[in-house]
């Protein structure tokens, strides 16, 4: 793992913060991770390290256990991160044209980070909004009943930078 | 809290604290009402959101604060008919409430003439009145058949109330299961949920009395309550209406659940991606905490007890309640070797009960309508209803109540609306990825814990049309299968990803004779000899599949 070399940023001096008011459990340990995620978009390297110092354990737990919930991120995602949802309520409804869809505007296939890294695209195993499939999630927000069109419409409009708000999840 | 007593207390008991509370939620509502003429309840559960809902609650309050009119807009959760989604719910005093649906944003201005009586309710087009015969030339009930044909106690308030607002929770009966429980023993208290016959509506169906004993028999203290919210199967989405909806009748199951096992400690455990299930329990929360139905000393009794609520980060595992454990313990999501059981040495290695969110909200009504009452709900299959998610190739997609033992055909076609195309129904996916293909022969068959065939499991069902292509589908869902499981037992992480191989060389027309008898095998195998239930019924889908369909590649004569 890189030494941290440079200073922290905003988001990581904010993070730290909530981080050390955290009780020194293990019990704190997912608590803590999705804090990262959701201050810095990814569990960083220094987020591991930060984490493991102030829970007392070594920086090896702390990555089993950020690496084995699909949820949390260990590498920085694309500006916009943009979910398909393919569970079978939405395949019926015809998520598989919605993805091609957007694999062919954005030029990526889905696991895919567009190469300016304005977006990712991933698939979701259900967005848990079965009825009113099709769902794409985008920046952490679902959206339902979409056609093609109105996916890559939506995704079109996405600004290069973050959204406000967004978590990255 | 050891001994089978009733609480002690100093005051007034719990019943007389409770009216106290009841009374100032009066008073305060009569402030509070003053000058409002209505109110508009925007449905917005994660469903509702995804379809706009928080756009049309913005167009109404900006509508309202642009007429002057004094009428309150309020997010409530959605009411299960997910498929009409944006609803809105006007209500007025003394009148039925009126519910319109697909609203669009565009409609705000009329529905607060509406709502101020500028115009009637019935210029407005897509709308029905929540009484059984039609009024003011809407329709009634009768003409709503996903609604009518439902037997709604869980999901009677959803969407018509404001579901953190805890003075109204109390004014519509909250929280009485509760004092009545604070005035009996635990004892007696698991006992009346024994004679109700409740069972784990999380899939397992265990009988939830005989859990809460054998937790509360364990002896050692502290134990603790955890409420298993982590909702993450594919195609469920139960819980999540329940907590958006209706908050404060999850918490006060819970503080029953831990009065009766003596636990002062509860996690709520709330599936990662269900921000708004989060967000209004959260509320919900505090609001009970500031008027001392949580904390310490409930109801002015010397119980006492504190929730916290954790969130998940997906993983379907999780939901499996020793990996739910693991996970609050700050360990990967893995599955625990049982024995010993959660009751007995759980979290930190003290008794633990888990309980679903949907056997928890039946508690209170149990408590305070009682156990017969509980049993009359259901049929001879089972007691009380069932929460049942709804999606794939129907007309009215949503979440329905019924009771327990409810034919498929009564949910798929009278209140679903059947396949709307016209095709023929092929088959229904029950009980999650891991469940069973059903053949439309089944139909009249019973939403039944220990039907056979139809695997009820957490409660839902995925319609399939004849033009599905079946073979895809159990590809699709073991993918699902194989690519969740956790790694920790050989069966389910080779087993259920040989299975998926095969499935994908049968798909890409490589099939061979030996196909249908692998498959069978690794399935019986990992079936038998994984470590939990996601291992355990991973082979479902491909088994039902062969059982009741021929899928191409896979004919058994190989």
């Amino acid at each position: 793992m890189p030494p941290h070399d440079s200073l922290p940023s905003v988001a990581e001096t904010q993070l730290a913060k909530r981080l050390g008011a955290l009780p020194r459990e293990r019990t704190q340990l997912l608590p803590a991770l999705l804090l990262a995620q959701a201050h810095l978009g990814y569990v960083s390297d220094w987020a591991v390290e930060r984490i493991a110092s102030h829970l007392r354990l070594t920086v090896n737990d702390v990555e089993g256990v950020a690496t084995s919930y699909p949820e949390l991120r260990r590498r920085p995602p694309g500006a916009h991160v943009v979910r398909v949802c393919t569970g079978l309520p939405c395949w019926t409804a015809g998520s598989e044209r919605v993805l091609a869809a957007l694999e062919a505007a954005l030029r990526v296939r889905a696991g895919e980070t567009t190469a300016d890294g304005r977006v990712t695209l991933e698939e979701i195993a259900c967005c848990f909004v079965c009825a009113v499939a099709p769902a794409v999630e985008v920046d952490g927000r679902c959206a339902g009943r979409l056609t093609p069109e109105a996916t890559t419409a939506l995704v079109a409009q996405l600004g290069d930078a973050p959204t406000a708000g967004a978590d990255g999840r | 809290m050891t001994a089978n007593t009733r609480p002690g207390w100093s005051g007034a008991p719990p019943a007389q604290a409770l009216e106290a509370l009841v009374a100032a939620a009066r008073r305060r509502r009569a402030r509070r009402g003053r000058g409002e003429v209505a109110r508009l309840l925007v449905g917005a559960g994660d469903c509702c959101q995804a379809v706009g809902a928080a756009e049309v609650a913005e167009a109404l309050r900006r509508a309202a604060a642009a007429q002057g009119a004094p009428v309150a807009v309020v997010e409530a959760g959605c009411t299960g008919m997910c498929h009409a989604d944006v609803q809105v719910t006007l209500q007025r005093r003394g009148q039925p409430d009126v519910t319109w649906d697909r609203v669009e944003p565009a409609q705000s201005a009329a529905l607060l003439e509406i709502a101020v009586g500028r115009r009637s309710p019935a210029s407005l087009a897509c709308a029905f009145v929540w009484s059984a015969e039609s009024s003011d030339g809407l329709p009634g009930l009768a003409q709503v058949p996903f609604l009518t044909g439902q037997r709604r106690v869980l999901l009677e308030p959803m969407g018509r109330v404001d579901p953190i607002d805890i003075a109204e929770a109390l004014l519509r009966g909250g929280y009485r299961g509760l004092a009545r429980a604070l005035t009996l023993p635990p004892d007696a208290v698991i006992e009346e949920i024994r004679r109700a016959g409740l069972s784990g509506r999380g899939g397992a169906y265990f009988p939830t009395a005989v859990k809460w004993a054998a937790c509360r028999g364990a002896g050692r203290l502290p134990r603790y309550l955890v409420v298993n919210a982590e909702e993450g199967e594919p195609g469920v989405f139960k819980d999540r209406h329940l907590l958006e909806g209706d908050p404060h009748r999850v918490i006060e199951g819970l503080l029953i659940a831990a009065y009766a096992i003596g636990a002062e400690q509860v996690f709520v455990y709330v599936n990662g991606l269900a921000s708004v299930s989060r967000a209004r329990v959260a509320g919900a929360l505090r609001q009970a905490e500031a008027r001392g139905l949580l904390g310490a000393s409930i109801l002015g009794t010397d119980f006492g007890c504190r929730v916290e609520v954790r969130e998940g980060a997906g993983g379907y595992v999780l939901g499996e309640e020793t990996a739910l454990l693991e996970s609050i313990e700050g360990r990967r999501a893995m599955p625990r070797l049982r024995p010993p059981h959660a009751v007995e040495a759980g979290l930190w290695g003290q008794p633990t009960t888990i309980n679903n969110v949907e056997t928890l909200a039946n508690v209170p009504l149990i408590l305070e309508r009682g156990a017969a009452w509980f049993v009359d709900l259901g049929t001879p299959h089972g007691p009380g209803t069932k929460l049942v998610a709804v999606s794939g190739d129907v007309a009215r997609a949503g979440l329905v109540e019924v009771p327990m033992g409810t034919p498929l055909r009564h949910v798929l076609v009278d209140l679903a609306g059947g396949v709307p195309t016209g095709r023929a129904l092929q088959a229904i996916l029950t009980g999650g990825p891991s469940g069973n293909l059903v053949p439309a022969d089944l139909l009249d068959a019973p939403l039944a814990p220990r039907h056979p065939a139809v695997l009820l499991g957490s409660g839902n069902l995925v319609a399939l049309d004849e033009t599905r292509d079946l073979l895809d589908v159990v590809r699709r869902l073991t993918r699902f299968n194989a690519e969740e499981s956790c790694g920790k037992c050989t069966p389910c992480r080779e087993g259920v990803n040989r299975m998926w191989e095969i499935l994908e060389r049968v798909a890409g027309g490589g099939a061979r004779a030996t196909d249908r008898e692998n498959l069978g095998y690794l399935g019986d195998v990992a079936a038998a000899a994984s470590i939990c239930g996601l291992g355990k019924m991973a082979p479902n889908p491909v088994h039902s599949a062969l059982r009741h369909f021929t899928l191409p590649g896979l004919r058994p004569e190989g």
